[in-house]
């Protein structure tokens, strides 16, 4: 799945593009905006405006010559498009969920990378970042098991592999004093998932 | 042109929204580590309430440039709490909690008020919903 328009799994048109996009405000737009925001062609845009504004979730309204649309919450099938939407916000919210549950929590877990940023492609990996406890041994069956079982579910939830750095706490201080440039990235972009918030954990990172 | 809320705005985008979601996140660990060496006597408490302010205001303009495109630049914050509310879900709370965070930064301002315990944990409570607000808007925002 393209976690950038995670719509495009089950429906890759120009209609539900336009629908996302005019999703999320009460803002209205010109078709021109509307084009110009997700890339494609104006008049495209515009026949599949009057097509929504026919099927009523899309309301029109005129300004002078020009006419500005948005999107109709009370519609029906607005929840719908909330969903898609709001894939990647319920994909944060499941691996919270399921590394929140776990008997022996991480130190620190993160979702990075493209997955956070929204900016991949349907080849790109779920960058998640875990630290391991100090207690736990790497090989420890328990804990292998629900690293396992996390990768499973994220690619079962989205169809991408899932892309786990595991980090030792025991590690942590070499990290800091190395700053691999994957600091960087994480400081900018991870979204927390569980423990310590990851620019706490890295503070000693910082100069 | 798009219909906007009265008052100065200036145009911004993911860019933007990223940054300023940045700094949102920072200000609430700062706010949240100064609260945790307060001390009654050495009066961090209004300091960190002042950071915890900081980070509502930067995520409520991750929040509007990711959705959009555009955020408040008026002297006004309370112009700022307008725009979130056109945001769709959850606008209209974050609006709420933007001028309740801009109510205790005005009364501390013109010493109407002195922020003590009570009012960093309000602070803390309002800014830390815009922080997880503005992350979701970042989340559902292409």
């Amino acid at each position: 799945m393209d976690l950038s328009r995670p719509f495009n799994a089950i429906s890759p048109t120009v209609d539900t593009a336009v629908l996302v996009a005019l999703f999320g405000s009460r803002e209205s737009r010109s078709g021109r905006q509307v084009a110009q925001s997700i890339g494609r062609s104006q008049t495209g845009v515009q026949h599949v405006l009057d097509r929504l504004v026919s099927e009523g979730i899309v309301e029109r309204l005129h300004a002078g010559r020009a006419n500005l649309y948005s999107f109709n919450y009370d519609h029906l099938l607005a929840a719908a498009v909330e969903e898609m939407a709001g894939t990647r916000v319920e994909l944060v919210r499941r691996l919270r969920e399921q590394i929140g549950g776990w008997d022996s929590p991480p130190v620190h877990a993160s979702m990075f990378g493209s997955a956070a940023r929204g900016d991949g492609d349907p080849e790109s990996d779920i960058d998640v970042f875990l630290v391991r406890p100090r207690e736990v041994e790497e090989d420890d069956e328990e804990w292998r098991g629900l690293v396992e079982f996390l990768a499973e579910s994220i690619e079962r939830w989205t169809g991408n592999d899932a892309g786990i750095v595991e980090f030792a706490e025991s590690g942590l201080g070499k990290l800091r004093q190395r700053r691999p440039p994957v600091l960087r990235e994480l400081d900018l972009d991870a979204i927390d998932l569980a423990g310590t918030p990851i620019r706490k954990l890295l503070a000693g990172a910082r100069r | 042109m798009m219909t906007r809320a009265s008052g100065r705005v200036q145009e911004c985008g993911t860019r933007e929204a990223r940054q300023r979601m940045g700094h949102a996140r920072l200000h609430l660990e700062v706010a949240d580590l100064a609260s945790g060496t307060s001390d009654a006597d050495l009066e961090y408490g209004p300091v960190a309430a002042s950071i915890a302010i900081l980070a509502g205001i930067a995520a409520a303009d991750a929040a509007c440039c990711a959705a959009l495109g555009y955020r408040s630049r008026s002297e006004n914050h309370r112009d700022a709490a307008d725009l979130l509310a056109k945001i769709e879900p959850g606008g209209k709370a974050a609006a709420r909690a933007m001028r309740r965070l801009m109510g205790l930064k005005d009364s501390a301002h013109y010493g109407f008020l002195s922020l003590g315990p009570g009012e960093f944990k309000q602070a803390m409570r309002q800014a830390t919903d815009l922080v997880e607000f503005a992350e979701e808007v970042l989340l559902r925002s292409q």
